[in-house]
């Protein structure tokens, strides 16, 4: 017979050399269960369709061009203001665990749009989820907007500018 | 005993590392700005990805909603399709006339082979005159707007890559 803090002692490596090789001891493991929640999740998968485009602007004074991705509007703000027929929203399509929650984040400070030698400050950015749930379909699925808005000085050499902003989407 | 079972614990947690759950991509924006009695490209012309096969096979692009439809041995894959865009501004009352090229070739990039896009189409809103050249009469001041699309000629076993070009088109401002 060995005193009670032999056995401790004795126990204690054992312990040690079970979490190491990962083991399994079924005397113990009907406690553990309740302990180690288990997830099987299929990785997220994000892809750009296409580009915010805010279109052709022409614009002699101070303002801003908007794009609301709920509605698909562009508005301008500003005086005298003349705006090309064609822009899109920003537009992505989710892939990953059906009926999953998803959280979607834009940035939120400035980003500048340059021509090379001059740049444009585009900023508020939202999102807007195709159907209004932020979740995964059934079939694991989504689709979600983005629109901005860019401040115009009027003085801008005519030109496209272009830059890139980063999309995160996580599961909640 | 209780620092026993946190062992274990943190010892089945090594088998079960959780997938990574966030995913993140770059998205693209863009703004034109116009100058008056200026031009420029605010979209390029682009017929997408497409597969050959040994039947020769043709793309066309619809200037007006860039869409896609292919004929013959030719099998679009998803993604790409926009015709191409130009943009002016023309200030009160002007004629404006806008030329382009009816056939423009591409090449193969780090190669000689090409294809051509013939009969370059634009979207309407102009009194067009046939071979690449049309007019325009603005009301007050106007973004004018200029689309382009046409129908891709594929090669039968057409070498795979990248075909890109140029053309030259030309606005006027009477």
């Amino acid at each position: 017979m060995l005193p009670r803090s032999s056995i401790s002692r004795a126990i204690g490596p054992i312990g040690l050399l079970a979490a190491t090789i990962c083991a399994p001891m079924p005397s113990l493991a009907a406690t553990l269960t309740q302990s180690v929640q288990i997830r099987i999740v299929i990785p997220l998968k994000v892809v750009e369709i296409d580009t915010l485009d805010f279109g052709g602007v022409f614009a002699a004074a101070p303002g801003s061009v908007t794009i609301d991705p709920a509605t698909g509007a562009r508005t301008a703000a500003g005086a005298g203001q003349l705006l090309s027929p064609t822009y899109s929203m920003g537009v992505f399509v989710v892939t990953g665990q059906a009926n999953a929650p998803v959280s979607v984040t834009l940035p939120t400070g400035d980003i500048m749009l340059s021509n090379g030698a001059n740049s444009m400050r585009m900023h508020s950015m939202v999102h807007s989820v195709v159907g209004g749930a932020s979740a995964l379909d059934a079939l694991g699925q989504m689709s979600f907007r983005v629109g901005a808005t860019v401040d115009i000085a009027g003085t801008e050499p005519e030109g496209s500018y272009s830059g890139t902003y980063d999309v995160t989407v996580n599961y909640q | 005993m209780h620092r026993f079972g946190r062992l274990l614990f943190l010892g089945l947690g090594c088998i079960y590392a959780p997938s990574p759950a966030a995913s993140q991509v770059t998205g693209d924006a863009a703004i034109h700005m116009l100058r008056p009695l200026g031009l420029i490209e605010s979209q390029a012309m682009d017929f997408g990805r497409l597969t050959s096969s040994s039947t020769p096979g043709t793309v066309l692009l619809n200037p007006v909603t860039d869409a896609r439809t292919a004929a013959g041995g030719v099998t679009l894959l998803s993604g790409g399709g926009e015709a191409a865009e130009f943009l002016g501004v023309a200030t009160t009352f002007r004629l404006v006339s806008f030329s382009y090229p009816t056939t423009i070739t591409l090449t193969r990039q780090g190669g000689t082979e090409t294809m051509d896009v013939t009969n370059v189409t634009p979207a309407p809103g102009w009194f067009n005159f046939g071979a690449g050249f049309m007019l325009r009469f603005t009301g007050a001041n106007t973004v004018i707007p200029a689309r382009l699309g046409g129908t891709l000629q594929v090669g039968a076993d057409q070498a795979a890559g990248i075909y890109t070009g140029t053309y030259n088109v030309t606005l006027n401002y009477f």
